[in-house]
């Protein structure tokens, strides 16, 4: 067991009754003591009634340390149902490429929205990182709200394993279902020139449609400055959104992109409230969502 | 996004040209609909007028299914899909699983589907095997009707019957019959589709009684007033079973409002179209009350990162009595 593995066990431990923790820890020796696809299924799809639904409580000292250890992965919204169902996962035994992989696939094929959440949320911690690519894929096209965000919220699968084009399909997939894109792990660390092409179009978009456009899609732009994106945050500078103008200025502010420089002398109130708010891109965006 | 509670109260029943004040208080649960064909304007109209919970058996799509992958990708949906489209309107939604009878008659189809059945049924919100029966009442439907009584044995599930629309006397005689002689409890087993002729020899036989509120070919909900007079409410319930035919899913909400006005006392009423469908199909395990007896509620990850975003996405309300369109 990894020691992130064992770290979710001990959660595990802390939020389950003696009953509940022995049958989950004989089910999964029994599951790799033997090759049995039925065995699997079953004692996957039993966790939730053998365990619990409650909401897991977790130190703030595990959290840090779950941090360290795989840094992205937040799991204090988890159920323990769900946890169990992770942790169970996590054991299957791997030796053997083929079997190991289609088995977990055949989970995917026949599950239920909760059993889908589970898999989507153990990604991480399936060997063969790169065989799951298609499957996270696949579920960023669901448009099951809570299979999107087993996928978008601090799971650190999609930052670390998909490749550009399904990571950039993920980041307009959480700006269009309005999911919480600040939970989205790894937006640094990833972000791209394609995809700040994409989103400048998709403000546009939004600017034309009279909807409102999310701070972080400006703040994904910030890179990657044009002069058509220059373009853009002159009409947020000058429109009606406060949010928008304040987030134009933050852009303007981080780059080294010159003409977006100037915007800044020329549009000076803005750029002196913001110094007053002391306005970030988290809290400018938290007052986004609150409006939505 | 908006749906915050001012909103919400503005819109309600504003749609609606019936008048379902009496009930406003109430809360529904309605054990047999076919959401798979209904839009979400339904949903929507059905959240409105109180309905917390509901059951979707699996049944005949109106078209037959040739092949074993339709069946999968249907039940998929039922434990997928719809349940999600329905968490989008604060309804939470369970589903029975089961080879039609209509269905049954392909036999080598038949055949390929019950092989698949164990994989779906032990999964968490399917409360039972249905729905199953008679049709046409041949061979091949006893056939797999028996089968499935001995599954649902098998798994501890209760069962929901469709009984059928020809020769419906005979025909639901015949199904309580095959369910005893498999041995089953009687108090484990929905007989659905019932009226004036059925029900009492349901009843007598220690059965569930429902009874589908249903225009021009079920029962129409005066006559459900009168059963309701006549034979009280103890093991009987009533559904809309809507589904792609002219049909009514908010027969239920609707059917409270009649028997108030008509003078049925209110503990019956609750009765008959909330609390006998969670004992009935709450015997499965998977009913928990507490889900949907509360208001909905906001997302936990949400709270915890002090926002407001609703869990899995809940839909926003649109102004259809406005021509604009935002
Ligand atoms: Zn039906």
């Amino acid at each position: 067991m990894t020691a992130a593995e064992n770290l979710l066990l001990r959660v595990i431990q802390l939020n389950t009754s003696d009953l509940q923790q022995s049958w989950l820890l004989k089910k999964s020796e029994e599951i790799g003591d033997n090759d049995n696809q039925a065995l699997l299924y079953q004692a996957f799809g039993q966790i939730p009634s053998k365990t619990n639904k409650a909401v897991i409580k977790i130190s703030e000292l595990d959290e840090a340390l779950l941090d360290m250890l795989i840094p992205g992965l937040k799991i204090n919204h988890w159920q323990t149902d769900r946890l169990c169902r992770v942790w169970f996962l996590s054991q299957l035994k791997s030796d053997n490429k083929e079997a190991y992989l289609s088995s977990i696939k055949d989970l995917f094929f026949y599950a239920e929205l909760n059993e889908l959440v589970s898999l989507y949320s153990a990604l991480i911690f399936f060997e063969y990182p790169y065989e799951w690519v298609s499957q996270a894929v696949e579920g960023i096209r669901s448009n099951m709200g809570d299979v999107l965000e087993a996928i978008i919220y601090d799971n650190p699968y999609p930052a670390n394993y998909l490749d550009i084009d399904a990571w950039n399909q993920l980041v307009c997939k959480t700006f269009f279902t309005n999911k919480n894109i600040m939970r989205l792990w790894g937006l640094g660390k990833r972000a791209n020139r394609a995809l700040s092409v994409i989103l400048i179009d998709y403000a546009n978009e939004r600017l034309s449609a009279k909807r409102s456009i999310n701070p972080y899609v400006l703040r994904l732009v910030a890179a990657f400055m044009t002069a058509k994106a220059c373009t853009l945050m002159e009409k947020l500078l000058n429109g009606e959104s406060n949010i928008e103008a304040t987030a134009a200025v933050l852009v303007c502010m981080q780059t080294n992109y010159l003409p977006a420089k100037r915007l800044l002398l020329k549009y000076p109130a803005v750029k002196e409230k913001l110094a007053v708010d002391n306005l970030t891109w988290n809290n400018l965006t938290k007052q986004y969502y609150v409006l939505q | 996004m908006c749906c915050n509670d001012e909103i919400r109260k503005n819109f309600t029943y504003q749609n609606l040209d019936i008048d379902l004040s009496l009930v406003k208080d109430l809360k529904f649960f309605d054990p047999h609909i076919h959401m798979v064909s209904r839009t979400t304007d339904d949903y929507q109209a059905m959240a409105d007028a109180g309905i917390v919970a509901i059951i979707e058996p699996a049944f005949w799509l109106g078209q037959p299914r040739t092949g074993l992958d339709s069946f999968r990708d249907y039940y998929s949906s039922l434990i997928g899909w719809e349940r999600f489209r329905a968490s989008q309107f604060g309804i939470k939604h369970y589903c029975t699983i089961g080879l039609n009878s209509r269905e049954a008659n392909n036999e080598p189809l038949a055949e390929q589907v019950m092989e698949l059945l164990p994989r779906v049924i032990y999964k968490e919100g399917v409360v039972g095997i249905g729905e199953i029966g008679f049709d046409d009442q041949t061979k091949a439907e006893e056939k797999y009707y028996r089968l499935q009584l001995e599954l649902a044995k098998t798994a501890s599930l209760p069962v929901q019957v469709h009984t059928p629309h020809r020769d419906k006397k005979q025909g639901t005689t015949k199904s309580m019959k095959i369910a005893l002689e498999h041995g089953l409890d009687p108090g484990m087993v929905i007989i659905d589709h019932n009226n004036e002729e059925t029900v009492k020899e349901v009843l007598d036989l220690g059965f569930w009684a429902a009874f589908t509120i249903y225009p021009f070919t079920k029962m129409g909900n005066e006559r459900m007033v009168e059963i309701v007079k006549k034979y009280g409410s103890e093991r009987i319930m009533i559904n809309s079973a809507a589904d792609w035919g002219i049909s009514d899913p908010l027969a239920v909400p609707k059917t409270a409002a009649l028997m108030i006005l008509k003078g049925i006392s209110l503990p019956d009423v609750e009765k008959v179209t909330y609390r006998n469908a969670i004992s009935a199909f709450g015997q499965s395990g998977m009913i928990n009350e507490a889900d949907f007896s509360t208001p909905a509620e906001i997302d936990q990850s949400a709270s915890y990162q002090k926002n407001t975003i609703l869990r899995g996405g809940q839909q926003p309300r649109i102004d259809k009595s406005s021509i604009v369109i935002s």
